[in-house]
């Protein structure tokens, strides 16, 4: 832009096949060619790899050099006349010489390999080969296929030994354990014996081989690529909003792949984003609208469910009843939208929220201030400084981000993880800061009065007023020290479980501001975001704007024909408290009974609650309560946005048509509101209209107030949890192959804490709320003071709550 | 490094000292065992003298000696394979640039250099420069080792000026044939020389400038000799499945290369040779030199391209023969 070139950067030119191209200095001759829409043969290659040089199937010929070169590994000079195969009889007799080199080893497979028909090997051999071989010995011969993970399997006699695999995991996902052994024609891909291969990347190797050596236990001989359908859409299964390419053979689901963003997921997708995709076709999927008669679910028509629920709805407005609305943090934006318009226009109520974990004043601001404020972007990881997460995991909750976090770690630039467990995310340069639950409000306050001793002018008021009475300890200081160091050019990304300790949130957030850092919320589902800008919270409205502010609510009065109700709603814990009250409880795709913090008084309130409607895919166990269920559409069966954690809107586009009678939630919505006498909008395009009239623009951040602070956590052990992503959600059904990569689930603790256990024996940990029988791990990547158990352990324990662990009798 | 250890020692510690370098390293080939122990013993007594250490011989220099075994992969010799395997890593060359003048082992500037260059330093110290430069030639100044080995009669290793004759070290110094047998051909440099020589070459000087005006290259100096009984295609055989258990894995050419060329020649031993061949395998060879990752590649063309060159009559007795005319 308007910053004057680098040396790195300044243009060089040169001439391709005769014709002139100027690119920045450094750029490799296979990309210049690129630039100009010339496509060098290459195996090994791969734009996001470092080069390597290994092929050889790229060669091109320089004037002026005796042999040929190596595209992908030679970077232009100004002056320099390349010529590739189009006008170079070297370069062309050297890729054919490679071509038929690659071949002499390889098997005649293609009629039964995956990769027939998207192959770089089989179509440089129809373009540029033989039709018969010169070469008349036997091939080499290896077992295959062999299995290198319950994903992936390895076909020796197939790979080409281009080292894709093996460098995508040591420099792209961090994960070693696959590797090139042996040599001479003997070297192949392998896996060491006593070190599995584990990576939660893994299906990127299989995407990124360039021939069939890589194969997915899930995909193989399924389909042929010219045999399918393809939609590109964008993951559901977290906030990092990955696109992705779902392709489907006469309409079953049969494979996801990366599609490339460069801005967002490069060219990776999560195993979890490419393999948990069965569940959609599951045949445990509510296809068919139930209501329950004479205590049991009987399959009934559209038009009858519907007119069920408007009843309902109806007769609880006369009576002057309240109805409440649960939601799900994985709805598509303009469901979301609708669900939140649907509560303040037809139940009229601000009873709605879509946490599963309740925060304090701090994260009302914070969530107000998302839509309306410029927050952290991919971008501003590419060139932060300094990177600082607090209490998340990206590796498990948002594995794109990790990747991208992992890629500025790469380059050295420092990492700081604050979090009760250190993240198994491997990131060069990272340093843990290890932090009880419950305990990052007083962490984040001691930093701040250090920011302030270190002369940071920049805390508002409620910042100083938390910060009194904390006296900051030196590893408070340092990191005051590092952040005032890279003042501007830092990034703080925060995980959702942050709001649960009260301040904590607003904080970080502060924080990030005094140091004119940006601020990114890494919400574990892909819906949150959008869901907190929908307003599916009892203070808020769409954009950000408060239920009690009149100024706010005017602006719904033209899009909605009618005033939101003004008091703020209650929220969820709230709602189930008061159930027997409720005239009508609506779940959309929310399954509080498992996932609320604390579910038994979910499930109770469920129970209490006298008229329950689930919008769902499934019998959850929040579904299995209700009065109604009605089939809502799967993300790959159905059109419309989602904003990442970003907030940037990335489109969601079907790939199959609806599972039986399933509707789109904001379809579903519709009709109800129809049969219960109200106006509202019919199509994804009325939706948008009003959303985009509703939009607001964003603006730098405006400090938030951050109220009371968290008490500090009991002495003793505290419980630290969440969820892994390969955990035992609903939405991983049918993917058996994707869950036996999942860890098992073991109880984490200090060696300081074990007093006596050893690693692998059986545990129970107790906690107010249940208890947990596994077997324990004695590490020190868990903060001294804790004890971490999994989300999905199937144990109704909070973080931050005290707990007690002992060997498991018998 | 067996018989002398200390002089490449010294030689490598005059080295580093001029560049300002405070550590070193012998990598050493794993089948090397009784020299890699005597480099372990030799820099264990350089230690012990304060020749090697801290504060050495009270300058206030630093230097510490490493012996790296190697774990037997002649690629290793390729100065970058070399680095990465003394990283922990597989033996396999790297892409240059950056050199290893600038991004050497563990990234910081390194000088790799033979342990014949080395041994030679402490000579040169101590005698100077006109003393060495008196010896060999003008473009090849100094003295070099060469290795006699195969049909000889007295095999081994013999210090001469560059640009002795051949004929003085195959007829002289190792004694001639063995046996009294005639001469058929010899490398001038070793199994990488690119052209093997006849008999007629026997009065080409061993010096750089003149095996390359002859062919060749001097290459490592190491001086085959067959023996007018010796069949030139299992020579070949023999040498290019060196090359294919050595290739490193890493690019197409070298490793499909010779496995294609090794398999060929087997056939000619076993009597499946077809006139063809010997084009073809020409051909493969024309397509790994120059187009591989590293001079492994590029070299473990020669004994094809030599031997079809030289014998290729040789390659078709064996076709009509149906096996190999050596056999006896
Ligand atoms: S398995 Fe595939 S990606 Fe890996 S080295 Fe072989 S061909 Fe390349
Ligand atoms: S990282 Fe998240 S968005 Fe990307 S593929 Fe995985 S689950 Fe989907
Ligand atoms: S693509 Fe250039 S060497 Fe492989």
């Amino acid at each position: 832009m308007g910053a004057p070139l680098t040396a790195e950067q300044a243009p060089v030119n040169l001439t391709i096949d005769g014709e002139d191209v100027s690119v920045p200095a450094g750029t490799l001759i296979i990309r210049a060619a690129e630039e100009m829409g010339k496509y060098i043969p290459r195996f090994c290659d791969h734009p996001l790899l470092d080069p390597l040089g290994a092929c050889r199937q790229c060669l091109v010929e320089v004037e002026g050099q005796r042999k040929p070169l190596t595209a992908c590994t030679t970077p232009v000079a100004e002056g320099m006349v390349v010529k590739t195969e189009f006008t170079s009889e070297l370069a062309r007799d050297g890729q054919e010489g490679v071509l038929e080199f690659l071949l002499i080893n390889h098997p005649l497979d293609c009629p039964m390999c995956d990769k027939g028909g998207e192959c770089p090997l089989q179509d440089q051999a129809l373009a540029y080969g033989p039709g018969s071989s010169r070469y008349i010995d036997p091939k080499r011969r290896f077992t295959k296929p062999v299995p290198i993970s319950p994903l992936v399997k390895l076909d020796r006699e197939r790979c080409v030994l281009c080292a894709r695999c093996t460098r995508f995991s040591d420099q792209i996902a961090g994960d070693p354990f696959i590797e090139l052994f042996e040599r001479s024609a003997l070297e192949q891909v392998a896996i060491f014996e006593d070190e599995p291969y584990e990576s939660i990347f893994s299906g990127n190797v299989i995407q990124i081989c360039p021939v069939g050596a890589l194969t997915s236990s899930t995909f193989r001989f399924r389909a042929r690529p010219f045999d399918m359908a393809s939609a590109d859409t964008t993951c559901n299964r977290c906030a990092s909003g990955c696109r992705i390419t779902v392709q489907t053979r006469r309409g079953e689901l049969v494979r996801v792949l990366a599609k490339d963003d460069h801005e967002v997921n490069d060219e990776w997708i999560c195993d979890k984003g490419r393999f948990a995709h069965p569940y959609a076709q599951s045949p445990e999927r509510v296809v068919e609208p139930l209501v329950r008669k004479n205590g049991e679910f009987v399959a009934v028509s559209w038009a009858e469910a519907v007119q069920v629920v408007a009843d309902r709805i109806t007769a609880a407005r006369e009576a002057g009843k309240g109805s409440a609305v649960i939601a799900g943090q994985q709805l598509v934006d303009e469901d979301a939208y609708a669900l939140s318009r649907f509560a303040r226009t037809v139940l009229g109520t601000n009873d709605v929220d879509a946490r599963r974990v309740l925060g304090g004043e701090d994260e009302d601001a914070v969530l107000a201030a998302l839509p309306k404020t410029i927050t952290a972007a991919n971008q501003d990881i590419d060139t932060a400084k300094l990177i600082v997460t607090i209490g998340v995991d990206l590796h498990e909750e948002s594995p794109i981000v990790f990747l991208r976090v992992r890629k500025a770690g790469r380059k050295g630039v420092p990492v700081r993880e604050i979090s009760a467990r250190r993240s198994a995310g491997n990131v060069q340069g990272a340093r843990w800061t290890a932090c009880r639950p419950g305990e990052e409000a007083t962490l984040l306050a001691g930093v701040a009065r250090a920011l302030e001793a270190r002369g940071n002018s920049g805390l508002d008021p409620s910042t100083r007023a938390a910060m009194q009475g904390v006296d900051p300890t030196s590893e408070m200081q340092e990191l005051a020290a590092a952040l005032q160091g890279v003042h501007g050019s830092v990034v703080i990304l925060v995980g959702e479980r942050l709001a649960a300790v009260p301040g904590a949130l607003g904080l970080a957030w502060n924080i990030t501001k005094a140091v004119d850092g940006t601020f990114g919320w890494i919400p574990r589902k892909a819906g949150a975001r959008g869901a907190a800008w929908a307003g599916l919270h009892p203070a808020l409205l769409p954009g950000g704007r408060s239920v009690e502010s009149t100024d706010d609510r005017a602006a719904f009065g033209e899009v909605w024909g009618i005033d939101p109700p003004s008091r703020r709603g209650r929220d969820a814990r709230a709602i189930f408290r008061t159930a027997p009250e409720l005239g009508v409880l609506l779940l959309a795709g929310a399954d509080p009974a498992t996932d609320f913090a604390d579910r038994q008084q979910a499930a109770r309130g469920l129970d209490d609650a006298p008229f329950v409607v689930a919008l769902d895919m499934f019998l959850t166990e929040s579904a299995r309560r209700a009065d109604v269920v009605l089939p809502a559409a799967a993300a790959y069966e159905r059109n419309g946005t989602v904003l990442n954690w970003e907030g940037r809107p990335r489109p969601v586009k079907a790939a199959v048509p609806p599972a039986g009678l399933a509707q789109a939630d904001y379809e579903i919505l519709a009709q109800i509101a129809n049969a219960a006498g109200g106006e509202f909008p019919q199509t994804l395009e009325a939706l948008r209209k009003e959303i985009k009239a509703l939009l607001v623009q964003p603006a730098a951040a405006h400090a938030v107030t951050v109220g009371q602070l968290a008490r500090p956590s009991a002495d003793g052990l505290v419980l630290a949890t969440h969820r892994p992503l390969l955990d035992d959600g609903t939405m991983m059904k049918g993917a058996d192959a994707l869950a036996q990569t999942a860890a098992p689930v073991v109880v984490e603790i200090n060696p300081a804490d074990a007093r006596g256990l050893t690693s692998g024996e059986p545990v129970v940990v107790h906690a107010p709320l249940g208890e947990v029988r596994a077997p324990v791990l004695v590490t020190d990547a868990v903060a001294r003071g804790v004890v971490f158990v999994p989300a999905h352990a199937g144990f109704a324990g909070r973080a931050g709550e005290a707990v007690t662990v002992e060997k498991a009798g018998g | 490094m067996e018989r002398d250890p200390h002089q490449l020692i010294e030689g490598m510690a005059v080295g580093a000292y001029a560049i300002g370098s405070t550590e070193m390293y012998i990598f050493c080939r794993g089948e090397f065992a009784y020299a890699a122990r005597q480099l372990e013993r030799a820099a264990a007594e350089a230690y012990e003298a304060g020749i090697l250490g801290k504060n050495i011989m009270g300058s206030g220099y630093d230097l510490d000696l490493i012996i790296h075994r190697g774990a037997g992969a002649y690629i290793c010799g390729e100065e970058t394979a070399l680095l990465e395997a003394i990283e922990g890593r597989r033996g396999q060359p790297r892409l240059r640039p950056p050199f290893p003048a600038t991004h050497g082992l563990f990234s910081k500037p390194t000088v790799v250099n033979n342990v014949e260059t080395f041994a030679c330093v402490p000579h040169i110290i101590t005698n100077g420069a006109d003393w060495f430069k008196g010896f060999g030639t003008e473009k090849s100044p100094g003295t070099k080792m060469f290795c006699l080995s195969g049909d000889v009669e007295r095999p081994g290793n013999y210090e001469v000026p560059f640009g002795t004759p051949a004929r003085d070290l195959i007829e002289g110094f190792a004694g001639g044939v063995k046996g009294g047998k005639k001469l058929k051909a010899f490398t001038p440099g070793g199994a990488s020389s690119t052209q093997f020589f006849g008999p007629d070459k026997l009065d080409t000087n061993m010096d750089w400038e003149s095996v390359m005006a002859a062919g060749s290259l001097l290459g490592t100096g190491a001086i085959i000799v067959f023996a007018e009984d010796v069949c030139m295609v299992r020579a070949a055989l023999r040498y290019t499945r060196f090359y294919a258990h050595e290739s490193c894995g890493k690019c197409t050419p070298c490793r499909e290369g010779t496995y294609w060329m090794v398999n060929t020649l087997e056939r000619f031993e076993n009597g499946q040779g077809r006139e063809e061949d010997i084009a073809i395998m020409n051909d493969v060879a024309g397509n790994i030199i120059g187009r591989s990752f590293c001079a492994l590649g590029d070299f473990s063309i020669a004994p094809v391209t030599s031997t079809t060159k030289l014998f290729a009559d040789e390659y078709r007795q064996h076709i009509a023969k149906g096996g190999c005319p050596f056999d006896r």
